[in-house]
């Protein structure tokens, strides 16, 4: 079984989401616009940003980010599952975001039209169940695993 | 409550009534069908809803349905979800009431509904035989504001016999009282309608009466598009009050400490614990000297989170229960009970 990757999850979900709900798809790059979001989950690093209409997700740090958002995949799962809110995550320190109130508030617009494209499409359900099952083990930061996790995910991200 | 001889002719009612439509398909539809049962007994209020809906994503094969049950149990908090199950593991018969997926199944058999659900993610599994205790009506092409008309058939007062088991207790119902109704149309979730509807059995199992009442509105609950309360005595309808010779008026607003809501994940779109429910809800029925007063007091709300069709919005449906006090009198005979009630808010 795969270590679980929030990487290879958000890589897919993407890809999902460009497929079977293109505007969803499409908000989600337009309201990132030109920002570069670095999402640390546990100990795995990402950036995301948008370009064209598309929205890509890197490992390499292109251009500084707007947004850091830093959580981790038991807290995620405790969002999904609705244990817990977005807010009391943040407020309890259990989600931390930090950007200007602008950016934040660009950044939550493309979350949610993230989210709410994902609601929308079943996929969604086998891919978070699929990252929620993996079994934990080596950190997948580390750089052979991001290596190949990049190259695996590349065609379907479009990194710039 | 219904003669015996009569029960023959009850089934035939039902099976002439309740069956699945599910409509071909000629282009991307929008049909959506559901079944919903509700059952309360001392401490327990049940809700079980099985929906079968077209899948109108883009990409979506011809044909592409999406099966989902919902089920929410109360005891002393309402606790359910949300499942969603492909169609390749569902089976249902169009033209009849007959439909499983996964382990969750309800069929219409010898004069009962079968019932069987059991949630993935929540310990909630449910078998129940409803019997039906009073005749079905029909609320047919009931327009909407922006599309073709909806459908609505009433069966309001079963008696629920079997299993509960939620959090480890199992709950033995023995002709628990029960409600139901079978809802088609094709409509997308999020266009202009929102509805107001509820249902109250006696907690006297002899009280003869039954009372059942809708309101459908636009979707900013400024124009009223039909209402009605509809009443049942030993099990045939007796009266029915529509229009305007209905008042519904909205007292205060509940304010929950905690609110369920389903899809648990709908809680990161729709979040926060405000809600468009009233703490009280009066619904009066006049007309040619007939009168009915129905007060509904609101104690626990869930919320069932839907994705808009057409749109990234949501559609919110308030299951809320509470105990609800009827009194009236028809033809002269003046008539009342209380019961356990729930009732339906639709919102943005």
């Amino acid at each position: 079984m795969p270590k679980p990757s929030f990487v290879r999850f958000l890589c897919r979900s993407l890809a999902v989401l460009d497929d079977e709900l293109p505007r969803a798809y499409r908000a989600v790059a337009d309201r990132l616009g030109r920002r570069s979001v670095a999402i640390r989950v546990d100990d795995e690093f990402v950036f995301v940003s948008a370009a064209g209409g598309r929205v890509h997700v890197s490992l390499v740090l292109a251009r500084e980010p707007s947004v850091h958002l830093h959580t981790s995949r038991g807290e995620i799962r405790a969002l999904v599952d609705g244990r817990r809110s977005l807010l009391d995550a943040m407020l309890e320190g259990r989600l931390e975001l930090r950007g200007t109130v602008s950016d934040l508030i660009a950044f939550d617009g493309a979350l949610m039209a993230y989210l709410h494209g994902a609601v929308r499409c079943p996929h969604f359900i086998e891919l978070r169940d699929e990252y929620f099952k993996e079994t934990p083990g080596r950190p997948t930061g580390a750089p052979a695993e991001r290596e190949a996790t990049e190259h695996v995910f590349r065609p379907q991200t479009q990194a710039t | 409550m219904i003669p015996s001889d009569e029960r023959a002719r009850l089934q035939r009612a039902l099976e002439a009534r309740d069956y699945f439509r599910r409509p071909p398909r000629v282009e991307r539809g929008t049909h959506k069908e559901w079944l919903h049962f509700a059952v309360y007994a001392e401490g327990l209020d049940v809700l079980v809803n099985y929906s079968i809906v077209d899948d109108i994503r883009p990409r979506a094969p011809q044909g592409a349905e999406l099966y989902r049950l919902t089920c929410i149990v109360r005891e002393g908090a309402w606790d359910g979800d949300v499942d969603s199950w492909p169609q390749h593991s569902a089976r249902v018969r169009g033209g009849s009431l007959d439909l499983s997926f996964g382990p969750n199944e309800v069929r219409f058999e010898g004069g009962a509904y079968l019932l069987r659900a059991k949630l993935k993610n929540r310990p909630i599994e449910v078998d129940l035989v409803l019997e039906p205790d009073a005749f079905p009506t029909e609320a047919n092409n009931v327009n909407v504001e922006d599309g073709p008309p909806i459908h609505w058939m009433v069966a309001p007062r079963l008696r629920a016999s079997g299993t509960v088991k939620h959090a480890g207790r199992t709950h033995v119902l023995v002709d628990a009282p029960a409600y139901h109704d079978h809802n088609w149309g094709s409509f997308g979730w999020g266009r202009n309608f929102a509805w107001e509807w509820g249902y109250t059995l006696p907690r006297d199992k002899d009280n003869p009466w039954t009372l059942v009442f809708v309101r459908l509105t636009d979707r900013g609950h400024r124009r009223m598009l039909m209402q009605g309360i509809f009443l049942w005595r030993a099990g045939s309808k007796e009266r029915v009050f529509r229009d305007d010779e209905v008042e519904l008026r909205h007292e205060g607003l509940l304010r929950p400490r905690s609110l369920l809501k389903i899809p648990r994940v709908m809680g990161l779109v729709s979040p926060g614990t405000a809600v468009d429910v009233p703490r009280r809800l009066t619904v009066t029925g006049r007309s040619r000297g007939d009168w009915v007063d129905f007060e509904f007091d609101s104690s626990d709300v869930a919320q069932v989170i839907i994705p808009n069709d057409d749109d990234l919005g949501v559609t919110i449906i308030n299951e809320v229960s509470g105990d609800a006090r009827v009194r009236g009198e028809v033809r002269g005979e003046a008539f009342g009970f209380q019961g356990r009630s729930m009732c339906e808010f639709l919102g943005a």
